[in-house]
Formats: structure tokens, C-alpha cells, sequence
């Protein structure tokens, strides 16, 4: 039995070596390097703007960045890239613009727990409502390391009795640990492997390890940046001509396969957007003022959703925002369709996202 | 606790780790806790109340049928006992069927019962009236020790999806020594980690296209509906033979070897062959002490009789239908508290009977025409396809939500659907991408040649143990390689451990 022991534990050494080495050499998410974060929180703290670190870990950034801001935000949005890139302070002065690509409905939770648990308490939220947020419910996020913001809210939310300190963990972190063997991360290590080929990972020499500050809000021609207030600044490489945005926009609708919708969204999952709307009301029971953004589709990407019954459930969903937001009083901003909203194809940077300032036009745009 | 979980295999390993290490006569006690621990871990604790009252009425009863005061009264005893646990299976299972139905037929609005679901209630229920039976008919000695009887009824691998053991079987090996069997345990850990590569790899991505074909139906209609079904058979092939090679692979590391639940089903050349190459031992059971009970009592051998003069030769074969009538209704029943499990098997029933009747003399009239041999390769692969997607068709009521959608699909079934939604569905690259298809391929064949193997009386893992050290290691490593690459992580049950 001993050499059957022996056998057993070498085959479960190779793996777990096998994997952990590569997830944390690799680390997609940046889990593992958060020094680079904390750099980068150092100076935008100090009032700098710095050149976006591709592929960081999003929701530490966000816990790192939220206790150090060196203004007291009154007004906070909430939401995906879709907001990142609006220069609210044109509206709104003293905004933090809080939003976390591919934003769901947990990150929502998250956000709106972080700055309870930092007590910070602004006058105005603006959520921008992705029909894609209600694909998920308040517990399952896509940057766990703000799990515990959002549990904690939601027992707030519920009606239950909630501290903090209940929520945070002792000093080693299980989630990174089981992180490090999760087999799930690995497949994500090994796509980005083989997109970015092993030289990227074994030298290090790159600019991608470094934070860089460059105090200048122009767009640069490769990078995003940061603002202070945490505005992103869209990258000139970010913008496509019509004809590749279009190309981009068809490998998406023929055959159907939509950003973070899949192949298909036929039907709003009413029990998650109810959580959504018990947050509405507990914020606006605090006596905050919401409002929701509907960020205008790609006219050829909404072209699907009109014509294929697997993807009503977006339609759905602004539907149902505009009745809580009627019920409530609640002002609501732009809208899916494009159509409506007076976007054309030549308004988008690529076939996601609208161009910066048209992004703040069709928040402008009201129904 | 998933079966396919480290936790899972965590625990394990830590009760192999102090089963072989305790002394011999210790060894069932360990497995009765790991046993009581798991069923902690996946149910409402006090749901295992069930359980303990399942076996104790066995134990009773056993003990009752050696007293010799009580011998006029044993077959009261016997039928109390079989209906008590038949009842609890009901109570737990079909309450709410019953209460839908009579709401149904008689415009009631009674509410749904809310009762705590006690895991594989179906699976160890049967185990346990086969046990009752067989101590009644004295074909086994009743246990004396109700602990014993108690991890009879609760062996922890079993508890997901059976098989359904025989006592003969099952119960001897539970008690007696295990010595550490280096081939027996690695055969075990083989197979654990082969099913562990058929669920994640095979099943839980086939469950993408089902589940969106089945959930849209109105889009995915006429042939697609065959090609969702057919979907389906391969996604429940993996998902249900995948969690049987856990459990038997987990059994044979303990020393126990659990009966196969799986013959190659996919090699069979007919409907009623299918059936007895796949979910064995629920077959087996039904044929044993449904079946044969039935078809040889005194009133069938009577209805026999009558039939013959009234109907002829065939006539012979009518208590013989009836009886197979009871059994697939009972089938489906067993399968879940939904009428479309009826539906679905009762399915099966009317193929037999049509095949064996009225298309099997026709078909052998068109192999003697066109000088077919059986052995014929060709005319094999035939009957196969055939066999597939008859067994496919009647599990559409099986996969569909309620028996509203199983119907509304047959008759989609017969509506025109265009190509190009199920094929731009696979460029859409939403099953992964060209690596995982890789995987998913590989594992596939894999299974096919296994199941080939098995079928020609050869077993792979013969094979693959007389490989060199080296090569072993390696086909280890690479099959790893293709579960963490190519597999779907997440919780995801297997489907076969809702009944």
C-alpha cells in the first residue's frame, strides 16, 4: 500500500503543481500581481490620471480605489462599460463613476455595498441597466473578490440585521487559494496563453507590468486611461471604421451569439429582476435619488433582438424598467433601441459601444 | 457534496485512507458512518429518519419470518411491510402527482403538500422490498443485525443514482474482510476518473444545446426536434453511465463491486434489447419481482388459456403483454410525479409491441429478399439507428418540461423547420470552441470503443492494465489534461439523481 500512496500522491502533485503554476503565473485576472493595482490606486488617489492596466482584477481595484478617493462623491453610477467612458462631471460635479465591465446584477449589490461599507452615502445613483444584468441574481458575480459586499447588502436589503466585519474573512484569502487550483481559471489561463503566446508571461519587461501616469484626459492611441474619478478614457485603438464595426456586429447576430447574452435570452428571469427593484426601493427608502440609462445596441444587434423570440427577453427588459421607473418616479435615459434614440451605426466605436460623447447624448435622450 | 467534486473525492479518500487501515471486522462500521456523513451532506438531516424506519421495517420483517410463532401470520407480515414502504415512497414522491391529478379531474384547487425529499428514496425502496421478498420466499437469510441492514440500505456511493443491489450480491460483500487489492483499487480510481471525463467533458456541454432546443421549441421544430432528442440520449448516456462509473469505480476501491447498470445499450439492435442493456438493474428488479410474479401467477396463466381459444397461437402472448404493460407503466411511474414519465415509457411499451408484432415479420421478409445476414455490418448499423432514435423519440416526454410540452413537441414534430438555426447554432462557436469539440470528440470515440469492446466480450481495462508503467501514466495524465481543459465546472446535478 505504501507505493500505491506514493503513486497517488505524485499523480495529485502533478496536477495541483500543474495548475496552480500556470494559474498563477498566467493569472488572467491579475489575482495574484495586485501590487500593479495598488500602484495604480497610489496615484490616481493622488489626483493623477494613469494609462489603464489591461486585464487587472476589477473588483480589488474597485475595494482599493472606493476607501481611498480624495473627494466625497455625490452622485455614483453604477454599470458596465457602457457608463465607464460618460464624462458625467459635464452633469453631475463630484461623480464617481463606479462601473465594472460586463457588469451583472451581483456587481450592482457589490458596488452599492462597498460604499455602504465605507460610509460613503451620495445624493444620486444612476444605474445603467444591461439587459444582461438579470441573467444572474444578487449572489453570483463576476468579480468575487466583491462577494461579500454584495451578501452584506443584500441581508441589509432582506430586511436583515448586517455589519461588515461579519462578511470580511480572516487573513488568508480561500477564495484566491481555490482560485489558484480552480480548474475553471486554468481553462481562462490557457486562453489567455495561447492568445498572448509564453513570452508575454515570462518576460516581464513589458509596460503591461507597470503603471504608467500621464496626467492628460486627450485619448491615447493605444491605451485607456483613468481619471481620479474614475472615468475611463477610450483608447483611439478602440475606435473601428463602420464597415469593421458592422463585421463585428454579424459575428455576433449570424449565427446568434450576443456579449454576455449567449445564444439566447427569450425570457427575462423575473425572480432576479426583483432583486433588482428591492434595491431600487431600499435606496430610494435612504432617500437617494435613482435613475436608470438604457444603453442604446448596435442598430444590427438590435435588428435581432426585434426579429429572433430567443432574444425578447432585452425588449422585456427595458419594458419592465420603464414601468418600475413609472411607478416610482424614477427618471429613465436613453434606450435600447437605437432606432428610437437617434444612433446610427457611424455613432459607434465598435460594435459595443457607442463613441464617449455620443454615450453622453443618448444619456441625454429621454422618451 | 457533487460526486464530481474535490470535497467529494477529498472525502473519499480520507475514508479509504481509515478503512484500510482499521481492522478488518471495523471495516463495514467505517463505511455505515461515511455513509450517515454523506447523507448528512446531501439532505435534510432528519430525513434520514426515512431511511432508518425503511430498514427497520425490513429488519422486523426478516426477523418475523424466522419465528415460527409467527408463521401463519407471515404473509400478512410481508404484505404490511411491502405496503408500508411503498407508501413512504408514494408519501415522499407522488403526493403531489396525486394531488394535481384529482385538482385536474375534479376542478379542486387543493394546494401543494411540501414534503421533504429523502435522497434516493426510489433507488434504496426498491432495494429494500427485493429484500423482503427474497427473506419471504427464503431465498436469503434475514440479517440479524439492523445496523447492517441499515448501511444495506444506505451503501453511500449507491445513494445518487443506485444501481439497485440485490442483497445477495451486495449484502455479503459489505461484511465480509477487504484486503487492500492494488489492482482491484486502481481499476476503481480508472474508472472514477473516466466518469468524472464522460459528465464534464460529454454531458455537461451537450446540456447546452439541449437545454436551449428544448426550452425553445417553437424556434427548434419539425426534424430538430429529433435532433434535440438524439442530443439528449447522448448528454443522458454520459451524464447517467458517467455517474455510474463513479459510484461502481468508488465501490471497487472499498473492495465491493456494485452490479453494471450498463451494456452497451447502444449496440442493441432492437427497442426490448435496448432495455435490457440500459438502467439494468431497475429492469432487472421489475422483471424479478413484477414481471415474473405476474406472468406466472395462477389468474394469468388462466387469462392464457382463454386467450389462446378465443385468439390462437397469438393468444398465448396477451398475459405476457399485460404483465409488460404493468411493468412499463411502473417504469415510468418509479421515474418521477409527472404523467409524462407515463407517457414516455408507456412509448416503449407500444414500440415492442408493434415491433415484435406487425414490423418484425416484415422486416425479416425484407432481409430474406434482399439475402441479409444478421451479421451484416451494414444491416447492424441499420438497426441501431433505428433503436437510437425510436429510444430518443420516447424520451422527448422524458426531457420535456410537464406533459403539455412533451405533446406539443410531437406534434411539432411534423412541422417544416428551416437548416439554418441548428447549424448556425454550432458555428456560434457557444459550445466552446475547436479545443473543447476536441475533447469532446475524443472522449466520445473513446466511450464508442469501449462500448464496442464490451460488446465483443472484451474489457478495456484488461487492456490498459497489461500496458507498460509509462504508457499508463501517460493515457492518465492526458485524459486529466482533457477534463480540466475541455470540461464544464460548476454546479450541475446529474439528472438521474432527481428519482
Amino acid at each position: 500500500m505504501p507505493k500505491f500512496l506514493k503513486k497517488v500522491a505524485v499523480y495529485v502533485f502533478v496536477v495541483m503543481i500543474g495548475v496552480s503554476s500556470i494559474n498563477y503565473t498566467v493569472d488572467p485576472a491579475n489575482l495574484y500581481h495586485s501590487d500593479i493595482v495598488d500602484d495604480m490606486v497610489d496615484a490616481l488617489s493622488r489626483g493623477e490620471t494613469v494609462f489603464a492596466v489591461g486585464d487587472v482584477n476589477e473588483g480589488y481595484f474597485k475595494e482599493q480605489m472606493i476607501p481611498s478617493l480624495n473627494f466625497n462623491p455625490r452622485t455614483v453610477i453604477i454599470g458596465s462599460s457602457h457608463i465607464m467612458y460618460i464624462d458625467w462631471e459635464k452633469l453631475y460635479p463630484d461623480t464617481l463613476n463606479a462601473g465594472v465591465s460586463g457588469a451583472y446584477l451581483g456587481e450592482y449589490y457589490a458596488i452599492i455595498g462597498l460604499l455602504k461599507a465605507n460610509d460613503i452615502k451620495p445624493e444620486r445613483i444612476i444605474f445603467g441597466v444591461d439587459a444582461w444584468a438579470f441573467t444572474r441574481n444578487a449572489a453570483t458575480l463576476r468579480h468575487t473578490t466583491l462577494n461579500k459586499y454584495a451578501f452584506y447588502v443584500e441581508d441589509i436589503v432582506k430586511g436583515r440585521a448586517a455589519v461588515i466585519s461579519d462578511y470580511e474573512k480572516n487573513e488568508i484569502d480561500t477564495d484566491k487559494i481555490k482560485e489558484l487550483l480552480s480548474f475553471s481559471y486554468f481553462q481562462s489561463s490557457f486562453t489567455s496563453l495561447r492568445n498572448n503566446g509564453i513570452g508575454y508571461y515570462i518576460s516581464h519587461d513589458t509596460d503591461a507590468g507597470k503603471v504608467r501616469i500621464c496626467n492628460d484626459d486627450s485619448p491615447d492611441k493605444q491605451n485607456n486611461k483613468i481619471t481620479p474619478r474614475m472615468r475611463y478614457i477610450m483608447s483611439l485603438s478602440n475606435y473601428g471604421t463602420v464597415e469593421e464595426n458592422e463585421a463585428q456586429a454579424q459575428s455576433q447576430v449570424n449565427p446568434p451569439n450576443v456579449y454576455q447574452l449567449g445564444i439566447e435570452y427569450s425570457h427575462l428571469d423575473e425572480e432576479n429582476y426583483d432583486e433588482f427593484v428591492e434595491l431600487v426601493d431600499y435606496l430610494i427608502g435612504e432617500g437617494i435619488e435613482v435613475s436608470f440609462y438604457l444603453p442604446s445596441y448596435y442598430p444590427s444587434i438590435y435588428d435581432l433582438f426585434e426579429d429572433n423570440s430567443l432574444f425578447y427577453g432585452v425588449l422585456e427588459v427595458e419594458e419592465k424598467t420603464r414601468q418600475i421607473a413609472k411607478e416610482r418616479g424614477i427618471e429613465v435615459h436613453g434606450s435600447y433601441n437605437p432606432y428610437e434614440a437617434g444612433v446610427n451605426k457611424e455613432d459607434f466605436a465598435d460594435c459595443l459601444h457607442m463613441t464617449p460623447d455620443v454615450m453622453f447624448e443618448n444619456y441625454m435622450y429621454q422618451r | 457534496m457533487e460526486i464530481t467534486s474535490i470535497t467529494y473525492l477529498f472525502f473519499v479518500g480520507m475514508s479509504l485512507f481509515v478503512y484500510w487501515f482499521v481492522p478488518y471486522k471495523f471495516q463495514w462500521v467505517i463505511l455505515l458512518i461515511d455513509s450517515v456523513i454523506f447523507y448528512f451532506a446531501n439532505s435534510s438531516p432528519y430525513t434520514y429518519i426515512y431511511v432508518c424506519v425503511t430498514a427497520l421495517s425490513a429488519y422486523l420483517a426478516g426477523l418475523a419470518f424466522g419465528t415460527k410463532k409467527l408463521a401463519n401470520r407471515k404473509k400478512m407480515i410481508f404484505t404490511l411491510t411491502v405496503i408500508a414502504n411503498v407508501a413512504i415512497l408514494a408519501g415522499l414522491k407522488y403526493m403531489n402527482m396525486f394531488v394535481c391529478t384529482v385538482n385536474f379531474i375534479f376542478e379542486q384547487n387543493i394546494g401543494m403538500v411540501n414534503v421533504p425529499p429523502s435522497l434516493a428514496v426510489s433507488y434504496y425502496t426498491l432495494q429494500i422490498i427485493a429484500y423482503v421478498v427474497d427473506c419471504y420466499l427464503g431465498s436469503v437469510k434475514a440479517e440479524k443485525n439492523f445496523f447492517k441492514l441499515l448501511l444495506f440500505t444506505s451503501f453511500f456511493p449507491q445513494m445518487i443514482s443506485g444501481p439497485i443491489s440485490k442483497w445477495s450480491d451486495l449484502g455479503k460483500q459489505l461484511f465480509e474482510e477487504h484486503r487492500f487489492d492494488y489492482i482491484r483499487v486502481t481499476h476503481g480510481m480508472r474508472r472514477v476518473l473516466w466518469g468524472i471525463g464522460k459528465k464534464v467533458v460529454v454531458a455537461d456541454r451537450m446540456a447546452i444545446p439541449v437545454n436551449l432546443m428544448f426550452d425553445n421549441v417553437e424556434v427548434y421544430s419539425g426534424g430538430w426536434i429529433i435532433v434535440a432528442a438524439i442530443c439528449f440520449v447522448i448528454e443522458l448516456y454520459f451524464d447517467f453511465s458517467g455517474c455510474m462509473d463513479i459510484v461502481i469505480g468508488v465501490s471497487e476501491c472499498f473492495g465491493i463491486r456494485l452490479a453494471e447498470n450498463f451494456n452497451s445499450p447502444f449496440m442493441s439492435r432492437t427497442v426490448q434489447e435496448f432495455w435490457q442493456r440500459w438502467h439494468v438493474t431497475l429492469g432487472g428488479w421489475l422483471r424479478d419481482y413484477i414481471m415474473y410474479p405476474i406472468s406466472r401467477s395462477k389468474k394469468f396463466k388462466d387469462l392464457g388459456r382463454s386467450c389462446k381459444k378465443k385468439l390462437g397461437k397469438r393468444g398465448i402472448q396477451v398475459p405476457y403483454y399485460v404483465a409488460m404493460f404493468v411493468v412499463w407503466t411502473l417504469m415510468g411511474v418509479w421515474h418521477g410525479s409527472s404523467w409524462k414519465y407515463v407517457i414516455g415509457e408507456g412509448w416503449y411499451f407500444w414500440i415492442i409491441i408493434v415491433g415484435s408484432q406487425i414490423l418484425s415479420p416484415i422486416f425479416k421478409k425484407i432481409k430474406k429478399f434482399l439475402r441479409i445476414k444478421d451479421e451484416n455490418i451494414l444491416w447492424h448499423g441499420f438497426q441501431i439507428l433505428r433503436t437510437t432514435i425510436l429510444f430518443a423519440l420516447g424520451n422527448i416526454a422524458f426531457r420535456a418540461d410537464g406533459l403539455y410540452q412533451a405533446l406539443y413537441m410531437f406534434k411539432q414534430l411534423f412541422v417544416s423547420a428551416g437548416l439554418s438555426r441548428p447549424l448556425n447554432l454550432l458555428r456560434s462557436g457557444a459550445f466552446g470552441g475547436k479545443v473543447v469539440m476536441i475533447g469532446v470528440v475524443i472522449i466520445g470515440l473513446l466511450q464508442l470503443i469501449c462500448d464496442v469492446s464490451n460488446y465483443n466480450g472484451k474489457d478495456v481495462q484488461d487492456i490498459i492494465t497489461k500496458q507498460k508503467l509509462p504508457v499508463r501514466w501517460l493515457m492518465y495524465f492526458i485524459l486529466t489534461g482533457i477534463i480540466i481543459l475541455t470540461g464544464v465546472f460548476g454546479k450541475s446535478q446529474f439528472i438521474y439523481f432527481g428519482f
